[in-house]
């Protein structure tokens, strides 16, 4: 078992298997070798990591990706589909949505984090410059002189 | 504001008052009545237009100032609020990552011009992340030709990455629907939309990573500069209900320099087989093209070429019939192996029998050979025997026929196929499949015999599913069939009309006994054969234990047979009774 420590102190034991997950701990559990040490988790709260460890559990047996599969991402066409069961885990609300993508980013751990952009990439496609602002509650801050050759960019695509 | 800000502000203010109250002093303050009528313009009232006008620059160029200042600042405080917001505590590498996978969508769900331009036309910050990611540029269709300042946006921004480009005139476009001769108008939007992307693509061709189009137009320019780093290429010429179109494409496409190209998808489009195209290949398909310049030994001596080919598809490819009947010396040699070889699909029958003895199939391969039903298994793969060698490795042969619904998955070229062969090895590996046309009859006539026969000696199990009453065989059908499995050790038959004759012929009598090592029979929602049933089994059941081929087990799914039926039965074999039909003999979803 291994103990996990979050940013707010608090502690959870889980199993190898599903703390190796993350590439982070995994790295860190060969560094250190069989120890009763706690791993100090200073960026994730103990709300955020309980859904990350729920991801990690479900999806303890499958293969993690390899270098191959890393590096062909480059070149291969993604998809946005998400499976059956992640599709019910990511639906949380953006605040946490992006906390468990940062977590995701900072543990190493590439699935989750590809859940998380491809909910956030689902969340955006299809949508206007204003619709996308208004989702994420960001304000235009392009000058006139921005606007004016985006504007031109725009109807360049739209010209029909 | 800031203070500076503030400050400037205040200043112009103040000049402006004071050029006013110059201009009020030097002014005789007549203010019309109401009433009074103004006279036009004249020397007396020269003085109102100066000082208006005065007043205007005043202050538009005080509005000019404050602007200087203020849109800025603004911009900025904006920009700060945005760094406020959840979205912004995502670091740049990950805002890349979840526009990829916008930009990477399906471009039927949105036009591949607009994503990255729509990203960036949110925020200042999403801007800089959009800019400076040439790969969400690098992926551009046929809407990026809308005008030559978007496509030329695109290979701008998109720097030096790789590109991938999808290109395709819609035919089912409303434009292109409503006036059908647009369709062969070089000068139509959509044509225009192509060539805009081509011409600006041009010097951009060594950057080609993947090029992709569909109905090309005759008149389509083929790409004559290298492309070292391309590695995908589809071309699909036009179809129409009247049939599709050849284009033809020079033998020096790409200069001949593809070396990193690996799949290559050619459909009523003539490339030479003599082309350096066709070098290195991994995945190659050839559809509906007629090569008149060359024969069989070309195509087999292009595969040689391709000593790593994994997948190889060949529909409906014709040869010049005059060099095909008479090859020259050259053309005699030894069949090409291609070791790597996943699968090979080949259509019709005599291109197959034809492309088989020149080429070795190895054992674990897919083979799939699409046949009429009066086609001739035997005659199309019999010559080549030796050389499929993943033919030897068969064990098993299930016929299912397939629903309206299943044959659209099918998605080979021609007439609907209603039925699916497919044989596999031992361990599972399915070898061999036959989708068998629906045109001419049930796909039983000629096939289905000419099948088991090739197979005799080797078939242990054959499952037959779904044959509906229209595809009756009759006993003596089953009779033939059976006669030449002489190795059947099991037989399925599920949503069979034709069970009772193949119980019928089963039954072991002085003169007859079939298949002599069969020991199990299953039968899957079937109903009304109780006498049948019991008559077949207890001639194979009561052979004595001695007997190799005695039937041992009988398993039954959705099968309402009598109790008594049952009772009998259990006096000669084992018998199972289940529920549901367990035996499922096409696991594979068919694609």
């Amino acid at each position: 078992m291994v103990n996990l420590v979050t940013s707010d102190n608090e502690s959870f034991t889980v199993e190898k298997a599903v703390a190796s997950r993350s590439v982070l701990i995994k790295n860190m559990l060969e560094d250190v070798g069989e120890s009763d040490q706690p791993i100090p988790l200073p960026n994730v709260t103990a709300s955020v990591l309980k859904k990350v460890l729920e991801y990690c559990d479900h999806h303890k047996n499958e293969p993690m990706p390899t270098s191959e599969d890393l590096a062909a991402e480059d070149t291969r066409k993604r998809t946005t589909d998400i499976g059956e069961w992640d599709q019910k885990f990511i639906q949380v609300d953006q605040e946490m949505l992006f906390e468990i993508i940062l977590a995701a980013n900072y543990l190493d751990i590439k699935p989750l984090l590809d859940v998380g952009c491809k909910t956030v990439a689902n969340m955006i496609k299809g949508k206007t410059p204003e619709e996308i602002r208004k989702l994420f509650n960001i304000v235009n801050d392009f000058t006139p002189e921005e606007e004016a050759q985006i504007k031109k960019e725009n109807e360049w695509a739209e010209d029909r | 504001m800031d203070s500076m800000t503030f400050d400037a502000a205040s200043q112009l203010v103040q000049m402006l008052s004071e050029q006013l109250e110059a201009h009020r002093n030097t002014d005789v303050d007549v203010v019309p009545e109401r009433g009074d009528i103004i006279p036009a313009s004249d020397d007396s009232t020269r003085w109102i237009f100066d000082e208006w006008e005065a007043i205007e620059r005043a202050q538009d160029s005080m509005l000019d100032v404050i602007n200087t200042y203020t849109i800025p600042r603004i911009s900025k405080l904006r920009s700060h609020y945005n760094h406020t917001t959840r979205i912004y505590r995502l670091p740049f590498e990950i805002l890349v990552s979840v526009f990829r996978f916008v930009v990477d969508s399906d471009a039927s769900e949105l036009p591949s011009a607009r994503p990255p331009l729509q990203l960036a036309g949110v925020s200042r910050r999403w801007r800089e992340v959009v800019l400076g990611t040439p790969t969400l540029w690098a992926r551009i269709g046929t809407e990026a030709g809308a005008s030559g300042d978007l496509i030329n946006i695109f290979l701008a921004r998109s720097k030096v990455a790789a590109l991938d480009v999808g290109l395709a005139i819609d035919d089912e476009d409303s434009d292109l629907v409503r006036f059908p001769t647009l369709r062969s108008d070089p000068k139509s939007h959509h044509h225009q939309c192509v060539h805009r992307v081509l011409e600006a693509l041009s010097p951009h061709t060594s950057r080609l990573r993947s090029l992709s189009f569909e109905n090309v137009p005759a008149f389509h320019d083929y790409p004559l500069s290298p492309a070292p780093q391309l590695e995908v290429l589809r071309y699909v010429g036009r179809r129409t209900p009247a049939g599709s179109h050849m284009c033809f494409a020079p033998t020096n496409i790409f200069a001949g320099h593809t070396p990193r190209l690996r799949d290559l998808k050619l459909e009523s489009v003539h490339i030479p087989l003599t082309s350096l195209i066709y070098t290195g290949l991994t995945r190659l398909h050839l559809e509906n093209i007629y090569y008149g310049s060359s024969a069989t030994h070309d195509l087999i001596h292009a595969l040689k070429a391709c000593p790593l080919l994994e997948e190889l598809t060949l529909l409906y490819i014709i040869f010049n019939e005059a060099t095909d009947e008479h090859p020259t010396s050259s053309s005699v040699h030894e069949p090409v192996t291609l070791a790597m070889l996943r699968s090979i699909a080949i259509h019709p029958g005599t291109l197959a029998s034809k492309v088989f003895t020149s080429i070795v199939v190895p054992s674990s391969s897919l083979l799939v050979l699409p046949l009429c039903n009066y086609e001739d298994f035997n005659s199309v793969v019999s010559k080549a025997r030796g050389n499929l060698k993943n033919l030897a490795r068969i064990c098993s042969l299930h016929l299912r026929y397939l629903s309206s619904m299943q044959t659209r998955h099918i998605d080979y070229p021609g007439p609907g196929y209603g039925f699916l062969g497919e044989t596999a090895s031992k361990n599972g590996l399915t070898l061999l499949q036959i989708p068998i046309s629906r045109q001419g009859g049930g796909g039983r006539d000629t096939l289905f015999p000419s099948i088991s026969q090739f197979f005799a000696l080797q078939i242990e199990t054959l499952s037959l599913t779904g044959m509906p009453g229209a595809l009756f065989l009759t006993v003596s059908h089953c009779f033939a069939i059976l006669s030449d499995l002489t190795g059947l050790t099991k037989l399925s038959l599920e949503s069979c009309a034709s069970a009772g004759s193949f119980l019928k012929a089963l039954v072991v009598t002085p003169t007859s006994h079939l298949c002599p090592r069969l020991a199990k029979l299953c039968l899957a929602y079937i109903s009304g054969l109780d006498d049948a049933l019991i008559e077949t089994v207890k001639s194979r059941g009561s052979l004595g234990d001695n007997r190799a081929g005695r039937l041992r087990k009988v398993t039954l799914a959705e099968c309402p047979l009598a109790d008594e039926c049952i009772e009998v039965l259990k006096n000669y074999v084992q018998v199972k009774v289940r529920l549901r039909a367990l035996h499922l003999p096409f696991r594979r979803v068919l694609r």
